[in-house]
């Protein structure tokens, strides 16, 4: 089992009649970072919503090989990690230590070994100094890296990240780059930073109305000037820095 | 700036900790830092050598908490910072009915509740001030209500006051009725705020947990610690916004727009609440919230409940 999200004729009408997912063929596998690019309404966080059972639509979905059915809603929410764009929605109880251990907790793992996650998903981003602070003491760039160890903390085979990079300044967005490229896990990454889809992602996704538009390395599409203009969106610095310099 | 040392400290950002202990002793003092352009001035405090310590108290090393919160002296170090939360929280709720119960008219009884919880303070290292700073919210209330009382018809006692321009009746039972209202108050709410200054908010509700006080209610006491803050962050940006497009007008406009905010208020918390519950979701929430369970009741709180609760029975049985 190499496809850790595989994806066909995937849709989802909203109860509104909206359609906002149109048929989606997608098959991520091991090991690859994926941006998920798009305007607005192009359906992005429909699709990410439907990796930890929230939403469920019409079509093939496996998740990690599981079938997003009720039996497996917990299995599949221990192998897909998911990080939120608000980390003030991520981070809800009274301290560092007991958000990050919220997740080990849930997976029914012995006191001795959460403790361990904590501290292990901690170190990871760097944030164990602060394992005892309430989150509303810490800055945005600080609670957005805890809210990455609150689902590392829990093993997942697949990480799921929301605008990683909103409302960061550029030094917590480089540190937060640098970390996730440390890390091993397959991601798709929702993004309008498409600088930092370009450094991060070996791989990207457009979608637009409910579809997939392109797919492939993201080297070529991030500087197919024409696809990008209909899409909404724009060549990133980097690729033209790189183009001048080439 | 580290007022204690004059040494410059910066924990803007990334800085992990900012551990400066070494450069001087331990205990509480006052701190300056920045967050940008933001002077943050707190009480802070720096952990000493592992004496006996939870290592959790050793870890935190740079903890402190913002002037703008109620948990100023929370993080410090003393005695009674050291105590289990249960330990306090049974103490101090008991010290509570003991004032209650204590009939008014044994006012030297009241005399001794007051010392042992000026002692309680100074052993903590809160500033007895703060204490009364802080209980002086309950004052208006209870004088409002306490006045009244003053001039209730009272059989036993009547009496007839000549204050120079008129003839008040006032009744004694009514005057020890007013102290009974202010003094108990006074002095449960004096107490309730060394709970508060002694223990970390976190450390509170897991301690109620551990006492087998219903999830509900302690679920309920963490979020809103929890989001509080965030809440009083989105208030402070909506009335900014309203400001900054010159907010004028008449009181009627001012009420209507004060009325929209409250309504938009509700309308975005509940959203968040959305958000939070799929972010609870997303990490396996299952229909209980469960944090891991870190009880720590030492010697010490033995020795310190032995010693408080003898002190405390005689107090409220002598004479009886």
């Amino acid at each position: 089992m190499n496809e850790v999200i595989k994806a066909r004729a995937l849709t989802y009408t909203y109860p509104d009649g909206t359609a906002a997912l149109q048929g989606i063929d997608l098959e991520i596998r091991r090991g690859e970072r994926v941006a998920l690019l798009g305007p607005n309404g192009a359906g992005k966080s429909t699709f990410l919503m439907h990796f930890n059972g929230t939403l469920r639509g019409e079509g093939e979905l496996r998740i990690a090989g599981l079938e997003p059915i009720k039996a497996n809603i917990q299995a599949i929410r221990s192998a897909v990690g998911l990080v939120f764009q608000d980390p003030d929605d991520q981070l809800f109880l009274t301290t560092v230590f007991d958000d990050v251990a919220f997740g080990p907790i849930n997976q029914g793992l012995h006191q001795d070994e959460v403790i361990g996650r904590v501290k292990g998903a901690l170190e990871v981003v760097d944030m164990l100094w602060a394992i005892h602070k309430s989150a509303h003491h810490l800055s945005f760039g600080q609670k957005k890296r805890i809210a990455l160890a609150t689902v590392l903390s829990m093993n997942p085979k697949v990480l799921i990240l929301d605008e990683p990079t909103s409302n960061l300044d550029p030094r917590a967005r480089r540190r937060l780059e640098s970390l996730l490229m440390s890390l091993e896990h397959t991601m798709l990454v929702a993004t309008h930073n498409l600088d930092f889809a370009w450094r991060v992602c070996d791989r990207s996704v457009i979608l637009s109305n409910g579809r997939i538009v392109a797919d492939g390395p993201t080297r070529e599409i991030l500087v197919n000037e024409g696809l990008l203009e209909e899409n909404g969106l724009e060549m990133p610095l980097s690729a033209m820095l790189e183009g001048i310099k080439a | 700036m580290c007022q204690k040392c004059t040494l410059e400290s910066d924990i803007t950002g990334a800085t992990p900790g900012g551990n400066h202990a070494p450069h001087h002793g331990d205990g509480i003092h006052l701190h300056d830092h920045k967050h940008g352009d933001v002077v943050h001035r707190h009480v802070h405090y720096h952990p000493s050598a592992p004496d006996g310590r939870d290592p959790g108290d050793i870890e935190k090393g740079h903890q402190h908490t913002h002037t703008y919160s109620f948990e100023v002296y929370a993080y410090a170090d003393s005695l009674i910072h050291r105590l289990d939360a249960r330990t306090k929280t049974i103490a101090f709720i008991a010290l509570i009915l003991a004032v209650v119960l204590t009939p008014i008219t044994e006012v030297w009884k009241f005399g001794l509740y007051a010392l042992g919880i000026a002692s309680l303070y100074i052993i903590s290292g809160v500033p007895p001030l703060f204490g009364l700073k802080r209980s002086l919210v309950v004052v208006p209330f209870v004088a409002f209500a306490g006045v009244l009382l003053i001039f209730m018809p009272d059989k036993p006692h009547p009496a007839a006051y000549n204050f120079g321009f008129t003839h008040t009746t006032i009744a004694h039972g009514g005057i020890y009725m007013f102290f009974n209202a202010l003094v108990k108050s006074w002095l449960s709410v004096l107490t309730a705020a060394l709970l508060y200054s002694t223990t970390p908010f976190p450390k509170f509700i897991k301690g109620l947990e551990l006492l087998r006080m219903p999830k509900v209610i302690t679920m309920l006491f963490s979020f809103l610690y929890r989001f509080m803050w965030v809440l009083t962050d989105e208030i402070k940006r909506m009335i900014r916004a309203r400001d900054a497009r010159a907010f004028g007008g008449g009181r009627v406009w001012h009420l209507q727009v004060i009325g929209q905010m409250v309504g938009s208020l509700f309308i975005r918390s509940f959203e968040r609440a959305e958000r939070v519950y799929a972010a609870m979701l997303a990490r396996g929430y299952g229909g209980t919230l469960n944090t891991l369970d870190t009880p720590s009741v030492t010697l010490r709180d033995g020795l310190f409940s032995a010693l408080f609760f003898a002190i405390l029975l005689t107090i409220l049985f002598w004479g009886i």
